[in-house]
């Protein structure tokens, strides 16, 4: 059986819904899931935006709405991905049944305590010193394998991964990657996923 | 490098390693037993040494019936293992109550009693003052407690080292200092372990490595999930000893000792690698534990120390044969049952490694491999 990672992309949280619609459409059916992640919109902006999206062809099985929980379960989305300030995961999992729910996690305790809460999913990182995180420590390749190969949930590695960083990434334990600007930034984001597609097909594992 | 062929390697050289070496040239079976550091410097060697089996376990629990068979091995085993090492394990089984502070806790325990009981097990009912009269130094706060007269204790530094030095009276190869780097398979079949020292050739390998298991085996696609579980113990010395039993309650234990010695844990950090003691791990349990037994208040104070627990996500041990790799077994993921589990563990595994051991139906919930699809399905 062969192990296709998970790919997912994150938005950048500049407001810029046109840029986020534009590229989602695009690249849509190259990736699993697509984050909405935008700290300063409100929650009708969000469901706007996702409607919009929605509207444009894209499939809401594969949106996760960062945060609020209340606007994925409005939109029908595929679930929701909280953050160090977010409702607990037993607290959104008891409210919203039925919602896929991740979260970021910044240490193996985090990511144990995730996991524990009964979190589906763990967003670990950042991996590689990056842009959105400038000035903290990148946690590196050695703790993404311990906290991968502590938890029984799929752990996708985050934070300044490129496309030939996708092997060792892989190699270390991860189930998939997310991507930020990699993606949203790109001048051709279209070729830009392709370029993560095409390493993770080839990296992962049989 | 010598050229000798090993039937099987074992991996850590904890008491889980130990007891699975032992059983292993109890069977005549050529073994090496490698430890990354010393033997027993880890968990085992932080364990207080509860043989809690009923305590630590609800009738129910998977674990519950290979918890009492392992606990029932003690005594035969306590005397065998002097006999082959000269070392004495410090059974003692004047049992243990597992105490309730208020009264939500004590109707939790009477419902376990009358479970237990269902299943078979001995367990009796104390009120706060039947418990304060087996145990004189019991505080007020003490609301009930249940007996287990058949729970109590080893020392689990001497129970790691008997069985060490038991094997190698029996013929077992002990090598400290040899961090095993990677298990060598060729065409799905086990073909040795490579140390810093070098290759060493076997037919099988048993990990047997704590909470240190999970990444070796990563190295061969094989999905172990373990974290650790950080726990911080105290010890303080009284010229008379201030209980003759094991008090067990939620989130803080007193074991009694020779010599009027007694140890008091332990904390739960998850996910903690460190093995530092914390002021803050300390006062929460000193002041449980003064709760419990306001004599502790004049005792001498010994030393503190803390080791790390080997947690799986579902709590229970990987017990077993790994699919899909001829001759790889694994014995990790004990949590804090290490010591009470570790004869039934080292038998099992050895009957296992000789063929012998019938795919065990009650083994189903220990299978190593049970996390291995969930990372492909869990999208």
């Amino acid at each position: 059986m062969t192990f296709v990672p998970q790919f997912h992309i994150i938005s950048t949280g500049k407001l810029e819904f046109e840029r986020i619609q534009e590229v989602a459409r695009r690249i849509h059916p190259l990736v699993d899931a697509i984050h909405i992640r935008e700290k300063a919109a409100d929650a009708r902006m969000l469901l706007d935006c996702i409607r919009e999206l929605a509207a444009a062809g894209m499939p809401l099985s594969k949106l996760i709405v960062n945060d609020r929980a209340d606007v994925a379960r409005v939109a029908g989305v595929k679930g929701v991905h909280l953050g160090g300030r977010s409702l607990d995961v037993n607290s959104v999992k008891q409210a919203f049944p039925g919602l896929r729910i991740g979260r970021s996690s910044h240490s193996l305790k985090e990511a144990v305590d995730s996991e524990r809460q009964g979190a589906d999913y763990v967003i670990f990182g950042h991996v590689y010193p990056t842009g959105s995180k400038p000035g903290l420590p990148a946690r590196g390749l050695q703790e993404l394998k311990t906290v991968a190969s502590s938890l029984s949930v799929p752990v996708i590695a985050i934070g300044g991964i490129r496309p030939e960083h996708v092997p060792d990434v892989l190699n270390a334990g991860a189930a998939g990657i997310a991507v930020l600007s990699g993606v949203m930034e790109a001048d051709r984001p279209e070729q830009a996923a392709e370029d993560y597609v095409r390493q993770l097909r080839k990296w992962g594992r049989a | 490098m010598n050229g000798q062929k090993y039937d099987a390697a074992v991996i850590g050289g904890g008491v889980i390693g130990s007891a699975t070496a032992y059983y292993l040239a109890k069977q005549g079976k050529s073994v090496i037993l490698l430890e990354n550091e010393r033997l027993g410097a880890q968990a085992s060697r932080a364990a207080a040494g509860m043989l809690a089996a009923q305590a630590e376990m609800d009738a129910d629990d998977p674990l519950f019936e290979l918890a009492v068979a392992s606990r029932r091995m003690f005594p035969e085993l306590a005397a065998e293992l002097k006999e082959y090492s000269g070392i004495d394990i410090g059974l003692q089984r004047k049992g243990l109550l597992k105490v309730a502070v208020n009264e939500a806790q004590a109707e939790e325990l009477k419902r376990s009693v009358s479970l237990q009981i269902a299943s078979g097990s001995r367990a009796e009912w104390l009120s706060g003052d039947e418990a304060r009269r087996l145990e004189k130094g019991l505080s007020e706060h003490v609301a009930g407690a249940i007996g287990f007269a058949e729970d109590g204790q080893v020392n689990a530094p001497e129970l790691s080292f008997a069985f060490a030095k038991s094997a190698a009276l029996l013929g077992a190869e002990i090598r400290e200092y040899a961090e095993v780097r990677r298990i060598a398979a060729v065409n799905g079949r086990i073909e040795g372990v490579e140390t810093r020292a070098g290759r060493i050739a076997c037919d099988q390998v048993a990990i047997a490595g704590g909470v240190w298991s999970g990444e070796l085996l990563a190295d061969l696609g094989i999905r172990l999930p373990l974290y650790p579980v950080k726990g911080e113990v105290f010890s303080v010395v009284h010229s008379v000893p201030l209980l003759t039993r094991v008090i067990f309650s939620h989130g803080c234990y007193l074991v009694p000792k020779q010599g009027g010695r007694l140890v008091v844990g332990a904390t739960t950090r998850e996910g903690d690698y460190d093995r530092k003691v914390t002021v803050d791990g300390l006062l929460e349990l000193m002041n449980k534990a003064q709760r419990l037994l306001p004599g502790i208040a004049g005792c001498e104070w010994e030393k503190a120390w803390a080791g790390l627990r080997p947690q799986t996500p579902d709590g229970l041990p990987y017990l077993g044969r790994v699919e899909g790799l001829e001759g790889l077994y694994i014995a990790a993921g004990h949590f804090r049952n290490g010591i009470l589990l570790s004869p039934i563990t080292g038998r099992l595994i050895a009957e296992m490694m000789a063929g012998s051991g019938a795919e065990d139906e009650r083994l189903r919930p220990f299978r190593p491999d049970r996390f291995a699809e969930h990372e492909r399905k869990g999208r």
